[in-house]
């Protein structure tokens, strides 16, 4: 059994699809649980405080991430840190760049509003 | 009656323009479900006008997706210690003393989150097209409210007492305002639910004024407002 070390989620078999990252979260770190003989190092994953403050992916660029319809990933240190906006669409490598959110300098941008599509 | 009105306008004049800072402008932040709304409400109500809501507060989270502002609240500390004669208002000597006056613009901002998913919606019996609506209004949301952060003087920093504090959104927040040198006070609300554990929060962010209050039951409220009145000033 494999269990993402960001979400919790245990899957009973290795996809190719866990191969780019969780399914569930996006996380790429995974922990193998074997089934049944190994039920203490089991218990010690369980006591494994899954947070979000852990940051596993340094190299994350994108601000927000559409995993699926109604369900977003907001990167917060990429929103405060960052102007602009990038946008992770799908786990193949697409992004989006809100190049408004980019340019906008003075006061205005407060006013400024961008829609999700 | 002529004149003494004028003289009104003319003393009202020199003050804004010899005696008054301009408004600080003030955002109260946090994660979704922390009472930022029902704070925001407590301050008009206290403040402004007894029947004015500055938003919706329910049990749903991501209830308020737009940044409200209101504008030019005073907060009148002089005024609202009369009433209560527990007042803390100048008792702490070392303190820096706290203005009696205080002109404010109050941004109520969405709850800020690391994940917005429309089935959380819908365990409140959202429908799945409202639902997902819904996400991504609140996905907006945190990204206006992140927006206005540019535009603000100093945040309150509402937590709740009855959850870990050791979130992302709470340690990103408080370390971004910590970089940009904006000035943060926490308020951690909910005390007057039987779980809640402010100290928590005070062991967690000892760097920051932590002020346990709850917005539901104006408790511990003028302390919160003294302390806005001696760091937003």
């Amino acid at each position: 059994m494999h269990k993402c070390l960001k979400c919790g989620k245990k899957f009973e078999k290795l996809t190719k699809e866990m191969l780019r990252g969780c399914p569930e979260c996006g996380g790429n770190l995974f922990l193998y649980i074997k089934e049944g003989e190994d039920i203490s190092a089991a218990d010690l994953v369980d006591r494994i405080k899954i947070e979000d403050k852990v940051p596993l992916e340094g190299e994350r660029i994108e601000s927000l991430r559409i995993l699926s319809p109604g369900v977003y990933e907001l990167n917060l240190d990429a929103l405060l840190e960052r102007k602009g906006i990038i946008m992770k669409i799908k786990e193949n490598g697409s992004y989006a760049i809100h190049l408004p959110s980019l340019f906008v300098k003075n006061k205005q941008k407060q006013k400024h509003r961008w829609f999700l599509k | 009656m002529k004149a003494k009105g004028r003289k009104g306008i003319l003393s009202r004049l020199i003050k804004a323009l010899f005696f008054r800072k301009r408004t600080a402008k003030i955002g109260i932040y946090g994660p979704p479900n922390a009472g930022k709304t029902t704070l925001a409400n407590r301050i008009i109500h206290t403040f402004v006008d007894e029947n004015e809501d500055m938003g919706v507060s329910t049990e749903v989270p991501h209830e308020t997706r737009r940044a409200v502002r209101r504008s030019g609240i005073i907060i009148d500390l002089k005024s609202k210690s009369m009433q209560n004669p527990n007042s803390i208002l100048d008792s702490k000597p070392g303190r820096r003393k706290a203005k009696a006056k205080l002109k404010l613009d109050v941004v109520d901002t969405p709850g800020l989150a690391t994940k917005i998913d429309f089935h959380e919606f819908m365990a409140y019996g959202l429908e799945e097209e409202e639902a997902k609506r819904r996400a991504k209004e609140a996905t907006e949301g945190v990204i206006e409210a992140i927006k206005w952060l540019d535009d603000i003087d100093g945040i309150v920093l509402l937590m709740d007492s009855t959850k870990d504090p050791y979130t992302q959104t709470n340690i990103v927040i408080i370390g971004n305002m910590e970089a940009r040198g904006t000035p943060v006070i926490i308020a951690a609300n909910k005390v007057d639910l039987a779980d809640a554990a402010p100290q928590r929060i005070i062991n967690a962010f000892p760097q920051h004024p932590v002020i346990p209050i709850s917005a539901l039951k104006g408790e511990n409220m003028e302390e919160l407002y003294e302390e806005m009145a001696r760091r937003f000033r």
